[in-house]
C-alpha cells in the first residue's frame, strides 16, 4: 500500500536494494550505528565544465545542508517531535553516510509544519576488485507539509518533495508539489484528495555520445476514501485509493481496495479478515538510454482469515487461512537488443492454511499440536517454466514449568514439500523433500547462583529428485547438536559462562551408499567456551573470554555401518579480553583485544600434514554516551591484523560512529 | 460454529500428508557438486557449482531463511527507467523464483544457449570476521553464449559481496548479497538477475 497522506509519488524507496545497508552482523561490540560527518573535502573534477560545475555544486550543496543543520537545532527544541539519525561507517575500502531527520512542529492551533529528509552517500574507493574511478552514489529525499486545520473537519494545505539518486554521472531528481484536501464528512468517513505537478529530470554521459537527458513532467492526482464505521464492537476499515500520474510518455495509474474486519467475542474467541485487492498500469524504459517503452499491467488479490476459538473440554484452536494472487500483463516494444528471457505474462498464485490446538494440563503442561499446508502455483504461460509447489507440515509442542526450579521446552515436526512441473515439460525438475526436525531445551535452577540450560537439536532432510537425470543427487543430511551451558555467579563480583557444544552432520547418497562414493560425507564439531566476567566496582568490569573447537572432515563408507575415513582436521583458539569503563555517569569506554589461532591438518597422506594456519589480532575501543530516552552517541574502530600459511599478511581498520536524537 | 467448519472443510481440502515422498527411478548421470558449507568459502564453491550445473536445490541451500540481495547501482537505473519496483523486496521467495527461472530458460534452450560462472576465489577479500559471521568480496565474470540464430558472447563482471552467518544446525549461508559492476555502468550480476524478475 503506498503513503495514504502524500502525492501519487514514487513509494517504498527507502526499502529497496537501492544503497541498502544489510542487517547489522552480530558484532564484536554492541550494535554500533555510524555518525555522518561532512563529506569528505576532496573533490573530484571529471567531464565538461558544465557538468564538473553541476557536480561541485550539488557537493557543495550537501556541506551547505550539514551547515544548515546546525543552526535548525535551535529550532527542533520547539518542535512537537524532532528525532535526528546520523551514522558513519568504513569497512574496507566503503565509506557510508546516513542522515534521517523527522521533524513536526505545530505553529498555533491550526497550522502544522512536518519536514522529513533522508540523504544516504556510499563512496567506494577503487581498487583491484573494482575498476575506474572512485565512485560515490546518493539516495535522497525531502518533504515538506504545511497544513491548516481550518475547522475540526477540514483540514488543506501543500505538499512538496524532491528525491535525488545519483551515481557519478546518472543523475535522477524528481520534484513533487501539490495541495492537499483531508474532509471528515462523517466521523466514520473521510475524503483525501491531492493534486500537483510532478517533475522527473535524468542525466547521464555516455563516451560516444556525451550528456543525455531524459525529461518527464506532469500533474498527478490522488483520491483516498476511508470508512471506519463500528458495528457492535467490532472494528471495521474500508479504504479506497485512486492515483496517476499524467506524464506524456510514462504515465502511470493505480487503484487500491482494502478491507479490514476485526471482532473479539471474548478473551478466547476472535476473528480477523482481511481483503487487498489491487490494478496497476505503468510504463517505463526498456532499458537505460533506450526510448523504448513497455507497459505493465498488474494486479493483486490478497485474500487473509484468522480466527480463534475455544472448543470443547478446555481446549484452544488457532486457525490462519490466507491466499494471495499476482498477475502481470506486458505489452513490449520490439527490440533488438539479445535477451535471451523473453519477459511474458505471468501469474503468481499462493495459498496457506496453518491449524492449531492447544491445551494447558495441570496448570504446569502447554501441549499443542499444529498441521501447515502452503501451495505457490506460478505460471508463465509456458509449460517449460510453469511450477507448482505444495507443502504439508504437521508437528506438536510442549512447554512446561514443571517444578519451581525446571522447565522444559520441546517441538518436533515433519513435513513434505514437493515441486511439480507440467507434463510435457523438457526441464522436468519435480523433487521431494522430506524434512524432520527435533528441539529439546531444558532448564534447571541449582540455586540463585547456579543455572543449566540444555540443548539438543536434531535436523533431517532427505531429498529426493524424481527424475532419473538428478536423481543421482538424491540425499539425506543430518544434523544433530547437544550443547550444555552452566551459569555459575559465585560472588556478586564473579559471573562465569561454561558452554560445550558436540554438532555432527551426516550427507549420504541415496544411490551411491554401498559404493566408495566420495560425496558421502562427515562433519563434526566440539567446542568448549568459558566466559568469565569481574565487577571491580560499578564501574569498572573486566571480561576474559577462551573458547577451544575442534573439527573434523571425512568421508562416509558403508562397512555394514557408517564409518568415517578422515580428510582433514582442524583446531582453533580464541581469546578475548576487554574491559567496560564508566568514565562518567552516561559514559562507558570499552577496549578489547582478541587472538585467534587455528590450525588445519590434511589427513589423507601418510603423515599427518599441517596445510593451513592462520592467525589474527584484532584491537578495539568503543565509547558509548547513553543520553537517555533512547538518545545516544556510540563510537568504535577495530584495527585488525591477521596472517595465513598459505596466504597473505592482511591489516584493515573498521570504524564507525552513530548519533540518535528525539528532541 | 460456521467458521469451525469452515476451516474443517479448508482442512479436509488442502491437506498434504508430511510423511511420504514419492518414488525415484535410477539415475542415469553423474549428480552435482555440494560440499557441506563448514567454512564461508565453502558456501560461494557451492553457489558457483550449482550456478554452472543448474541445479536448484543445490543453490537454494547457500541461502538463508532471511535472505536479501541489493544492487545499489543498478537500483538506481531502474529508478531511471521508471521501474524501480525492480529491486524491492528483493527477498528469498524472489531469488529462489529468479534463479529458477534462470536455470530452466538455460535448461531448455541448450541448444542455443549456455551460461557459465566464474568466480575468482584467488583474489578474494575478507571483511569483518568473527565466529559466526563473515564478509566475503570477489570478483565474478558470468558469460552468456549465444549459438543460434547468430553467435553471440555477453559478459556480465562485478563484486559481490557475500554477507554470510552461522548457525548451530544450518551451518554456514548467505544473509545478504550485494552486487556492483566491476566498471560503473557495465552489466553485471543484478542485471542479469532483473531480467528474469516478474
Amino acid at each position: 500500500m503506498p503513503s495514504q497522506k502524500g502525492l501519487a509519488t514514487r513509494t517504498g524507496k527507502k526499502k529497496n536494494g537501492r544503497g541498502q545497508a544489510p542487517p547489522l552482523q552480530k558484532s564484536r561490540r554492541r550494535g554500533f550505528k555510524p555518525l555522518l560527518p561532512s563529506p569528505p573535502s576532496t573533490l573530484s573534477f571529471r567531464g565538461s565544465v558544465k557538468a564538473r560545475l553541476r557536480r561541485y555544486i550539488r557537493k557543495m550543496y550537501k556541506k551547505i545542508k550539514i551547515i544548515f543543520l546546525f543552526p535548525f537545532f535551535l529550532f527542533l527544541s520547539i518542535a512537537q517531535s524532532a528525532e535526528l539519525r546520523l551514522d558513519f561507517s568504513q569497512d574496507n575500502r566503503t565509506y557510508v553516510w546516513h542522515e534521517r531527520l523527522s521533524y513536526d512542529h505545530h505553529m498555533n492551533k491550526n497550522f502544522r509544519l512536518s519536514l522529513s529528509t533522508f540523504l544516504n552517500s556510499t563512496l567506494i574507493k577503487s581498487s583491484f576488485l573494482t575498476s575506474g574511478p572512485n565512485r560515490w552514489q546518493e539516495d535522497g529525499k525531502l518533504s515538506l507539509r504545511l497544513s491548516n486545520l481550518l475547522n475540526p473537519k477540514l483540514d488543506l494545505g501543500t505538499l512538496f518533495a524532491y528525491d535525488l539518486n545519483s551515481l557519478e554521472q546518472r543523475n535522477v531528481s524528481t520534484q513533487t508539489f501539490g495541495l492537499f484536501c483531508d474532509y471528515k464528512i462523517f466521523p466514520y468517513l473521510s475524503f483525501y484528495q491531492t493534486l500537483g505537478y510532478k517533475g522527473i529530470q535524468r542525466e547521464w554521459s555516455e563516451p560516444a555520445l556525451g550528456e543525455q537527458k531524459k525529461p518527464d513532467k506532469g500533474y498527478n492526482y490522488s483520491t483516498i476514501l476511508t470508512f471506519t464505521p463500528e458495528i457492535y464492537g467490532s472494528k471495521a476499515f474500508l479504504t479506497l485509493n485512486q492515483g496517476t500520474e499524467r506524464f506524456k510518455n510514462i504515465p502511470t495509474t493505480r487503484q487500491y481496495l482494502t478491507l479490514f474486519y476485526s471482532k473479539v467475542i471474548s478473551p478466547y474467541d476472535s476473528i480477523n479478515v482481511d481483503f487487498q485487492q489491487s490494478r496497476s498500469k505503468n510504463k517505463y524504459y526498456a532499458r537505460f538510454g533506450s526510448s523504448k517503452i513497455n507497459t505493465q499491467k498488474k494486479s493483486t488479490q490478497a485474500f487473509k482469515l484468522f480466527s480463534s476459538k475455544e472448543l470443547f473440554w478446555n481446549f484452544q484452536m488457532d486457525a490462519r487461512y490466507d491466499y494471495a494472487k499476482e498477475e502481470y500483463h506486458y505489452i513490449l516494444e520490439p527490440d533488438t537488443i539479445f535477451d535471451p528471457f523473453t519477459i511474458t505474462d505471468n501469474s503468481v498464485s499462493s495459498q496457506n492454511f496453518t491449524i492449531n490446538i492447544k491445551r494447558e494440563y495441570l496448570k504446569r503442561f502447554i501441549v499443542e499440536g499444529f498441521y501447515r499446508y502452503a501451495e505457490i502455483d506460478e505460471n508463465y504461460g509456458d509449460v517449460n517454466k510453469n511450477q507448482k509447489m505444495k507443502s504439508g507440515e504437521a508437528g506438536a509442542k510442549v512447554s512446561s514449568q514443571i517444578t519451581k526450579f525446571d522447565s522444559l521446552y520441546l517441538v518436533g515436526s515433519i513435513g513434505v514439500t514437493s515441486f511439480y512441473t507440467p507434463f510435457g515439460s523438457v526441464t522436468f525438475n519435480d523433487r521431494d523433500i522430506l524434512t524432520k526436525l527435533g528441539n529439546l531445551e531444558y532448564f534447571h535452577i541449582f540455586s540463585l547462583f547456579l543455572d543449566l540450560r540444555f540443548q539438543l537439536g536434531f535436523k533431517n532432510f532427505h531429498q529426493v529428485y524424481i527424475s532419473n537425470r538428478l536423481s543421482a543427487n538424491n540425499n539425506y543430511n543430518e544434523t544433530y547438536i547437544l550443547s550444555p551451558t552452566l551459569n555459575w555467579r559465585p560472588s556478586s563480583k564473579l559471573i562465569l559462562i561454561q558452554n560445550y557444544s558436540i554438532q555432527a552432520n551426516y550427507i549420504s547418497y541415496d544411490y551411491e551408499k554401498k559404493v566408495q562414493s566420495p560425496r558421502n560425507k562427515i562433519f563434526r564439531r566440539g567446542s568448549s567456551s568459558s566466559n568469565i566476567t569481574y565487577i571491580y566496582n560499578r564501574r569498572l568490569n573486566f571480561r576474559v573470554g577462551y573458547l577451544y573447537r575442534y573439527e573434523d572432515y571425512g568421508q562416509l563408507l558403508w562397512r555394514n555401518q557408517w564409518v568415517e575415513m578422515k580428510s582433514w582436521e582442524r583446531k582453533t583458539q580464541i581469546i578475548n579480553l576487554g574491559l567496560d569503563y564508566k568514565v562518567l555517569k552516561k559514559v562507558v569506554l570499552s577496549p578489547g583485544y582478541s587472538f585467534e589461532k587455528r590450525k588445519e591438518w590434511d589427513l589423507t597422506t601418510e603423515n599427518k600434514k599441517l596445510s593451513y594456519e592462520f592467525f589474527r589480532n584484532m584491537l578495539s575501543l568503543a565509547l558509548d554516551y547513553d543520553m537517555g530516552l533512547g538518545n545516544y552517541l556510540k563510537f568504535s574502530g577495530t584495527h585488525r591484523f591477521q596472517k595465513e600459511k598459505p596466504g597473505r599478511k592482511d591489516q584493515q581498520d573498521f570504524f564507525s560512529v552513530s548519533l540518535a536524537y528525539t528532541f | 460454529m460456521l467458521l469451525t467448519l469452515v476451516f474443517v472443510v479448508l482442512f479436509l481440502g488442502c491437506a498434504k500428508s508430511p510423511f511420504r515422498t514419492r518414488n525415484s527411478p535410477e539415475p542415469i548421470s553423474g549428480g552435482g557438486t555440494w560440499t557441506p558449507p563448514s567454512k564461508p568459502e565453502i558456501v560461494l564453491e557451492n553457489l558457483l557449482h550449482s550456478y554452472n550445473e543448474k541445479i536448484i536445490e543445490n543453490f537454494n541451500l547457500c541461502l538463508s531463511d532471511t535472505f536479501v540481495f541489493s544492487a545499489p547501482e543498478d537500483s538506481i537505473e531502474a529508478v531511471n527507467n521508471n521501474r524501480e519496483w525492480l529491486f524491492t523486496n528483493w527477498n528469498l521467495s524472489v531469488e529462489k523464483r529468479v534463479t529458477s527461472n534462470i536455470f530452466k530458460t538455460f535448461s531448455e534452450k541448450k541448444d542455443s544457449l549456455d551460461l557459465t560462472l566464474f568466480m575468482d576465489f584467488g583474489s578474494m577479500v575478507k571483511g569483518e570476521w568473527t565466529d559466526t559471521t563473515a564478509v566475503l568480496s570477489i570478483n565474478y565474470r558470468l558469460s552468456i553464449y549465444q549459438f543460434k540464430p547468430t553467435e553471440q558472447v555477453d559478459t556480465a563482471e562485478g563484486v559481490a559481496t557475500f554477507y554470510l552467518k552461522e548457525t548451530g544446525l544450518s551451518w554456514w549461508s548467505i544473509y545478504f548479497w550485494s552486487d556492483v559492476p566491476k566498471v560503473s555502468g557495465r552489466d553485471d550480476w543484478g542485471d542479469f538477475k532483473a531480467e528474469y524478475r516478474d
